[in-house]
């Protein structure tokens, strides 16, 4: 638990985010800066200022030492390192400034932690296509990207619930989460498996929806991360779907987060920000998928358990 | 009368002698082809029926069509690193563009005047500053992925994509796939325009000595930028087509066309040094490491180890090759 003495506010908060390169970073940079401009949460905060370093860890480590000496209350890190910031937010944190991680998070304990439970999403993914395919036949897993922890977590998680049921074997490839290396992987997958049950896939699962209607294979019960191409093709072929993903409004939970403990309120130093499961019957256009938007939008820009809530607009500039 | 030569049909000769060392390599390179089909097929039979086949033909493709000017590049002495992000930019501009002035056409102008542009870009530092291929290539690789970060935080992607890139990855005429027709046009005239054409001859002159083949009159400037431009073009092109495929252009999608191709071109008995080889060889390649890819695959390996054979496989053809051509 992190308990501060409460501090008036408004608040001077910074945001160093290590990279901006893909969709994801993109929306959540604008999804940070629409919420600090919420009603809401504007009235606490007095300065909001972001910094990319490139995915450069000496170049974090620099931008947020300034962030030090540019007085700022609260700092909130998405870090390009694990391990690599641990002095320098120590050094943040003796000086008084709280810090706030999320998505990719640090391992000092002086920080507060925010992120999704990756093994917890592996597995409910995992139960969904046991229950779908009543604990029997082959489950094709296309995985992320080998040897991250990110990937073994998804992959713990689901295997941990398949080897309960002695009928269900896997098949396991990996995608690399991109969209092209799901759907080839699929595809050869599929050109020598003709039995597939179940399809458990992870960021990229468009790919290998994709790659089920190139081949004309029967369509099978399937899961995905938040990915826009994915649910529009799952609610036009009624595929039953499970939807699972890291939501890019983690930043705007952070936020919150930093100005709650600057506020005097006590705060767990770890916290998992509760999974917002999406099954096909579920999915309503215009609400958490978005026919007129791109194949690669993250569609869950609002965290309704933690009060996040981002209209569209604000995300799609 | 005496003669140095032997008389023809001799019992001392044998069959594989009687080839030139070029013809040896690429006879090689089909048996290493056909070493892996079997393998394949001994992994499993779906090897032999044509839907899988299908998949594997688009996805030699995208491969293929690479391998065009890398095989170019290569036969000349050079080499062309800027492939992934040349991909990657053709196909987010590509599709954005032709989504914004409503004309799927805008696609494939942009995908000549990304090639054409890279690879003039390359044969100035390649050719004119004299820099090193590998480095300066790589270094327009970054350049390029540079760019492509630029515009996709200024501009949101599209979801449209040009009905007739989709067609040439995934649409058939009469059970062919579209895509490999593509390539076997294209493939016809690269071979033809290495055993034919002046523009061949000039090549293999390049790779060769370069020195001799300005003392001959073969304009250096003209073959580099036309080599690049061709590889450009060809990247560009690709990546068009892979937007097609998986109906979205996203960011990092030509990274994995980097080392395949080059791959493709050494497995098919073109020598890295320059001056040696073909196209012909090259399709050999381009099957071969596609096959290897799906075989893998389908044995349900894990990732690991998946991506150890892999690479003990063409380090060991490509081992096999270079002894050969000492």
């Amino acid at each position: 638990m992190i308990h501060r003495a409460a501090k008036p506010g408004p608040y001077k908060i910074a945001f160093s985010n290590s990279y901006f390169g893909n969709n994801w970073r993109t929306e959540m940079l604008n999804i940070a800066r629409a919420y600090v401009k919420q009603p809401a949460v504007a009235k606490y905060i007095s300065r909001f200022e972001i910094q990319n370093s490139g995915n450069d860890v000496a170049q974090e480590v620099a931008q947020i030492r300034q962030m030090i000496l540019g007085g700022y209350d609260a700092i909130v890190v998405d870090g390009a390192s694990p391990s690599g910031l641990d002095s320098v937010i120590d050094q943040a944190v003796r000086q008084g400034i709280l810090v706030v991680a999320f998505d990719n998070t640090v391992t000092t304990h002086e920080a507060i932690n925010i992120n999704e439970n990756q093994y917890e999403m592996g597995r409910l993914w995992a139960e969904f296509l046991a229950k779908e395919t009543g604990g029997k036949g082959k489950i094709l897993m296309v995985r992320g990207l080998a040897g991250t922890t990110v990937d073994n977590d998804q992959g713990d998680g689901a295997l941990a619930v398949f080897k309960k049921y002695p009928g269900i074997s896997t098949v396991q490839v990996y995608g690399n989460w991109d969209v092209g290396v799901n759907q080839k992987v699929t595809a050869d997958a599929l050109a020598t498996n003709h039995d597939i049950a179940g399809v458990w896939a992870t960021e990229g699962a468009t790919g290998a929806l994709q790659a089920f209607l190139q081949v004309n294979a029967t369509l099978v019960p399937m899961t995905s991360e938040s990915d826009n191409g994915f649910m529009m093709l799952a609610t036009q072929h009624k595929l039953p779907a499970l939807v699972i993903g890291q939501s890019p409004a983690l930043v705007a939970t952070a936020i919150r987060a930093a100005i709650a403990v600057l506020a005097g309120q006590p705060l767990p130093r770890d916290a998992n920000i509760p999974l917002n499961p999406v099954t096909t019957e579920q999915m309503k256009a215009g609400v958490n998928y978005f026919p007129n938007l791109p194949n690669s939008f993250v569609t869950n820009i609002s965290i309704p358990q933690c009060d996040v809530s981002i209209p569209v607009d604000a995300v799609v500039k | 009368m005496t003669s140095a030569v032997p008389p023809e049909g001799e019992a001392a000769t044998p069959l594989l002698a009687r080839f030139s060392p070029r013809t040896q390599r690429v006879l090689l390179s089909y048996v290493i082809l056909l070493a892996i089909y079997v393998c394949c097929v001994a992994v499993s039979r779906d090897f032999l029926t044509w839907s899988t086949m299908r998949l594997q033909l688009v996805q030699a493709t995208f491969i293929g069509l690479i391998t065009i000017g890398e095989t170019f590049a290569i036969l000349i002495g050079q080499i062309d690193l800027s492939v992934p992000w040349t991909i990657t930019l053709s196909a987010v501009l590509g599709t954005n563009l032709s989504a914004l002035y409503g004309h799927q056409w805008v696609a494939f102008a942009v995908v000549i005047l990304i090639g054409g542009a890279v690879g003039l870009l390359n044969t100035l530092g390649v050719y004119v500053l004299r820099v090193h291929s590998l480095i300066w290539t790589l270094s327009v690789n970054l350049l390029l992925q540079g760019v492509a970060l630029i515009y996709t935080n200024a501009v949101a992607p599209t979801t449209h994509i040009p009905a007739l890139a989709r067609f040439l990855a995934l649409g058939s005429v009469s059970g062919v796939p579209m895509a490999f027709v593509v390539w076997a046009f294209f493939s016809a005239l690269t071979i033809l325009a290495l055993t034919r054409f002046r523009f061949g001859r000039y090549i293999y002159a390049i790779g060769n000595r370069q020195t001799t083949a300005l003392l001959s009159g073969v304009p250096l400037g003209r073959v580099h930028a036309l080599v690049f431009v061709l590889s450009g073009l060809g990247a560009a092109f690709v990546g068009l087509m892979l937007s097609g495929y998986s109906s979205q252009a996203y960011l990092g999608m030509g990274n994995d066309y980097l080392l395949p191709p080059i791959a493709a071109v050494v497995i098919g008995g073109t020598r890295l040094s320059g001056g040696d080889g073909g196209y012909f060889g090259s399709i050999a390649g381009a099957l071969t490491v596609v096959f290897l890819q799906a075989m893998l695959i389908t044995l349900n390996v894990s990732e690991g180890s998946r991506q150890v054979v892999f690479g003990a496989i063409l380090l060991s053809l490509a081992f096999l090759f270079l002894k050969r051509g000492r």
